[in-house]
């Protein structure tokens, strides 16, 4: 059997084992009607915890019990009214009696390990705990001008006592901040029994807290990943979130309060990265449309860059530090007629490509080569596993051109006839 | 299922990001052009990763859900079905971890996935089984994103977060694979 054949058969047989679901599907969105089209964050099934259940049964005994035989204080003072994190980089979780005086403190990675430093805070009121462990994050320089957010949540039972201790907190840290002649940006919400995002924090071993703010932003944008934005710091996600609610967001109220704004200065800032695009695409600033966004792709902060001329439409990802063109894409505008599109026909992968019109070929592998490394700004000595390969994309004959060097993996596509570099990227090479 | 052949490589990106941006504005027409368009992939995609056609079935229902749900915020970068298998692979992922696998089921637990008889051929049954049961997981996820909803090698590292040349070379590997189990 060809290979082609292959292909073909189990082409035809995933199209004939997927089953039909749109009836019940139809029926579940009518069923949610009322939301469809809202982007809520991921409904929370709030699943009973059965230990909570328990907990709340055993409490009320210990309270029946502690009313005959006399209250003792010491018993309410132990247990655990509200857990509260605070993350940066650092995260911690603080866990307080109803009277908000610290039980303990618990580092949740080796940033919280570091600015605990050797305190001990048992018996501490909350207050001073938060005041120290801001200061500690301040004097460590994980709190600074570069990265300014801080996330603050609260998990009590009772939702009024964690408004307000949300409320309260938020101002406090804010202050320090202020103190520190730091225009700090804070986050603050409430966290109670929210079951996808303890599963989340469990997975990848951050706080509940984090855990929320990266299900928001999952919901937001289905393109990211728990396990990459695990990795980034709240001023990172601070960024994202504010750059998806300047798109739309939701239009709900939003499930995080903010103070502030998350800090850039570690970025080139969106004017820089358009300029860079601009530059590169050859492009007046005044002649095109230009969008720009913070975004997090393929590992790095990014600034999405869209420039529209009328005739193409120009992508660009920009290193949101270094200013560096990590990919760049030229497309026709006007694609209806020469079937450009991401997912046509795929000659590249079948045999049955057809075959590049000789004509349309006027410059040589070599020069491809060339033109290649120019652009990626290298010399042959430098890259290895070259592979130059003359294709067929959107109509158009093409070199692809792919190298690899000092670690990153560049893949160039050029213009057969023109010369031109329609493509541009380079990505890490794992 | 009386999807069009090769309704996917027709339908261009255009057409799926109009259908998304009317499903945005709580149309509900639209979402059953788009689901003929793009079921096949989708649940292929969610099957090559889950290998339990019950499961496959599920995140197939969710993600047509999700992609409700989520059409406001969709903002296009030319790239719809990117987006929709990217929805697709994290629902595909959550649904690996709720059953607390941390990979698919592999064969000696299940005895494999089982293509429905009365739906496929004998040749298709035998070909689809062998593309599930017995590649890699990734071999298998390549090339059902490459057959079903007509990727190209890079798009499919960019959606896999695997360097081209592996897309590549794997894609090849499998296919002689194939070729050799059922010479």
């Amino acid at each position: 059997m060809t290979e082609q054949k292959i292909e073909d058969i189990l082409k035809s047989g995933f199209e004939k084992i997927t089953p039909n679901v749109l009836d019940s599907v139809l029926k579940d969105c009518k069923e949610q009607s009322g939301q469809a089209g809202k982007i809520v964050s991921i409904e929370h099934r709030r699943r009973k915890n059965p230990a909570l259940r328990f907990a709340g049964i055993a409490a009320a005994l210990v309270l029946l019990v502690g009313a005959f035989l006399g209250f003792k204080a010491w018993q309410t003072n132990g247990r655990v009214a509200s857990v509260i994190s605070l993350d940066v980089n650092p995260s911690v979780e603080i866990r307080t009696n109803k009277k908000e005086k610290v039980l303990e403190v618990i580092p949740l990675n080796e940033d919280g390990r570091i600015i605990m430093g050797g305190m001990d805070f048992e018996g501490s009121n909350l207050d001073v705990t938060v005041n120290a462990l801001v200061g500690s994050m301040l004097r460590n320089g994980y709190l600074s001008e570069l990265a300014n957010s801080i996330l603050i949540s609260i998990d009590n039972d009772d939702p009024n006592t964690a408004a307000a201790l949300e409320q309260k907190l938020m101002g406090m840290v804010s202050g320090l901040l202020g103190d520190a002649k730091l225009e700090g940006a804070v986050l603050g919400q409430v966290v109670n029994k929210d079951q996808t995002a303890e599963d989340l924090a469990k997975t990848y071993g951050i706080s509940v807290g984090k855990a929320r703010l990266i299900e928001v932003l999952m919901a937001a944008d289905p393109k990211y990943k728990a396990e990459e934005l695990s990795g980034l710091t709240i001023n990172e996600l601070n960024n994202l979130y504010a750059a998806h609610k300047a798109t739309g967001g939701s239009g709900e109220s939003e499930p995080i309060d903010s103070i502030g704004k998350a800090s850039t200065r570690a970025y080139i800032g969106e004017e820089a990265a358009a300029e860079i695009a601009l530059k590169d695409a050859g492009l007046d600033k005044d002649a095109v449309r230009i969008e720009t966004e913070l975004d997090w792709e393929d590992g790095c902060m990014v600034y999405d860059v869209d420039l529209e001329d009328g005739r193409y439409e120009y992508e660009y990802e920009i290193d949101a530090r270094t200013g560096e063109i990590l990919s760049a894409e030229k497309e026709l505008l006007d694609a209806e007629d020469d079937d450009d599109d991401d997912h046509g026909e795929q000659p590249d992968m079948n045999e049955s490509m057809p075959a590049p019109l000789p004509s349309s070929v006027k410059i040589t592998k070599d020069e491809a080569k060339q033109i290649a490394l120019q652009k990626a700004g290298l010399t042959a000595d430098k890259v290895t596993d070259a592979r130059v390969k003359l294709d067929v994309e959107d109509g158009k004959t093409v070199y692809e051109v792919e190298f690899l060097s000092d670690g990153f993996e560049y893949e160039i596509t050029i213009d057969a006839e023109t010369g031109e570099v329609l493509e541009y990227e380079r990505e890490e090479h794992s | 299922m009386s999807t069009a052949a090769n309704a996917v490589s027709q339908a261009d990106n255009k057409t799926l990001d109009a259908l998304i941006a009317a499903i945005a504005e709580g149309n509900m027409d639209p979402l059953e052009e788009l689901y003929r368009l793009t079921a096949t992939p989708v649940h292929s995609f969610a099957l090559s990763i889950l290998r339990s056609r019950h499961d496959a079935e599920d995140v197939l229902h969710d993600c047509y859900l999700s992609i409700v749900r989520s059409a406001g915020s969709y903002r296009s970068h030319g790239k719809p079905m990117a987006w929709i298998l990217t929805i697709a692979r994290n629902l595909s992922l959550s649904k690996l971890r709720e059953s607390g696998r941390e990979f698919s089921l592999d064969d000696e637990n299940t005895g494999g996935y089982e293509a429905p008889s009365d739906a496929v051929d004998i040749e298709e049954k035998m070909l689809l089984e062998a593309c599930l049961n017995q590649l890699g997981d990734q071999e298998r996820q390549i090339v059902t994103l490459h057959l079903t909803a007509g990727f190209k090698h890079r798009e499919i590292a960019s959606l896999l977060e695997l360097p081209l040349s592996t897309v590549l070379s794997k894609y090849h590997r499998a296919l002689k694979k194939l070729r050799a189990m059922v010479a």
